[in-house]
């Protein structure tokens, strides 16, 4: 029996293209000559499945991975965001069969269950999290341990968020706006930013990713199946905390020194999280903080629908989740652009070519 | 406007918060009216709660792109006898 499942899925087909060879040789694409399209769809044709590697906790704290079968950059039509949605209950639905008690929904999971969280946790009797409360507080707790290595102060930023009206991105909005400079808040939708922003001081809507580009520090939070930025296009001195899962920035081919690029909304822990198969993350020690949201909350047999998609996430509930993760272990994680650590050499090197 | 594009427009128009007549009917819904992913999942879902006979999930709905569609499309299923 395991206690919490973590439902998760490739970002997009490389990722699946590099699991299929790490875990099936025989199946992998350039062996059998199919078209990429073609294992994509072959996988699309596969229910949500549990791995069979138990991640173990500690005793009676157990869990799995449950792949959801779809990829985001694929759900272009009615019926593949209608069947996304429905591996992602059918993934719930094997989460508690395997008795689990909670499931955090990573990833663009949470996205296909849009609103309808809490109604499935009631349905199925089994707690569900966007694990979006931690993320955030991750991110936010990074940033400002970057900020403060750099001798740099919030109160002179100018921030963009990009997908500023969704769970994570307006949660790191309204803990920054009463700080920050400036605050460009972006999304798709204008009517619902205008909502969003028409409470917070200094802060700007905007429909166009490109006016991220104007900002000092960039929060990216999007849960866009396509990147909507270059690390290329960067000002100087930009700094981009990437939380998205695809990533929202697509990486140049090699490390510009001067802006800092990295992956926001991770843990570290104690732990190693041995899964077997490639998350997509730099080190078995860190953690996706939807996931760490998930655990922490096992280990605490706290098995609430904490971060539900839908309420929005204050800044007390941030610390009321950080301070539960932190008492069993989790910190937020050090800096890695990609698979590469961000180190102090990295930081000087920056500073010198910022102000160059 | 058939009842059906009535309905779906008001439902994408609560998303968009506009007003239903401003919820464009013959463009591609999922990319050019601006929704969010969060609000196409929330119609996407919504859809088949409003029309419990219909499934968007089978082939026959891989090529609905407009609301114009999804709606023909709807009322051809609901013309079927049930089996």
């Amino acid at each position: 029996m395991i206690s919490f499942a973590l439902l998760g899925h490739p970002a997009n087909y490389d990722h699946l293209d590099h699991l299929l060879h790490q875990l099936r040789p025989d199946l992998a694409p350039k062996k059998t000559g199919t078209s990429a399209d073609g294992v994509a769809q072959l996988f699309e044709l596969v229910p949500s499945y549990a791995e069979k590697a138990t991640l173990h906790i500690a005793p009676n704290v157990n869990g799995k991975l449950i792949v959801c079968t779809f990829l985001p950059d694929r759900l272009t039509t009615p019926k593949q965001l209608t069947t996304a949605h429905h591996k992602t209950r059918d993934a719930c639905q094997l989460a508690k069969e395997l008795g689990a008690h909670i499931a955090g929904l990573g990833g663009f999971t949470s996205i296909t269950m849009a609103g309808k969280l809490n109604a499935l946790s009631a349905e199925l009797d089994i707690a569900l999290t966007t694990g979006g409360s931690l993320t955030s507080a991750l991110a936010l707790a990074q940033i400002d341990s970057l900020l403060e290595k750099l001798k740099l102060k919030i109160e002179s930023q100018t921030v963009a968020i990009l997908g500023a009206s969704g769970e994570i991105g307006s949660a790191c909005m309204n803990a920054l706006a009463p700080r920050a400079q400036k605050v460009i808040a972006i999304a798709r939708n204008k009517n619902k930013l205008d909502s969003v922003v028409s409470n917070l001081r200094n802060t700007f809507a905007s429909t166009d990713s490109n006016d991220a580009y104007h900002a000092d520090l960039i929060i990216a939070a999007t849960s866009s199946a396509q990147p909507l930025l270059r690390e290329d296009d960067l000002k100087r001195g930009a700094i981009l905390c990437d939380i998205g899962y695809p990533k929202t920035i697509v990486e140049g081919k090699s490390r510009r020194p001067d802006v800092l690029v990295f992956g926001g909304g991770l843990a570290e822990s104690p732990l190693t999280f041995d899964l077997h198969l490639d998350t997509g993350l730099p080190s078995p020690r860190l953690m996706y903080g939807c996931f760490s949201e998930t655990i922490a909350l096992a280990m605490s047999n706290h098995f609430e629908n904490f971060s539900d998609g839908e309420s929005p996430i204050t800044v007390e509930r941030m610390e009321e989740i950080l301070a539960l993760a932190h008492a069993h272990g989790f910190k937020p994680a050090p800096l890695y652009r990609g698979s590469e650590l961000i180190a102090e050499e990295n930081l000087e090197a920056y500073c010198v070519m910022r102000d160059a | 406007m058939t009842p059906t594009e009535s309905k779906l427009q008001q439902i994408v128009a609560a998303k968009l918060k506009v007003k239903p007549e401003q919820v464009p009917l013959d463009k591609s819904f999922i990319e050019d009216i601006g929704l969010d992913s969060f609000d196409l999942m929330s119609i996407i879902i919504e859809i088949e709660e409003v029309f419990p006979h219909i499934s968007l999930a089978a082939d026959e709905a891989q090529a609905l792109k407009t609301l114009k569609e999804v709606a023909a499309y709807i009322d051809h299923q609901k013309r079927l006898p049930s089996s």
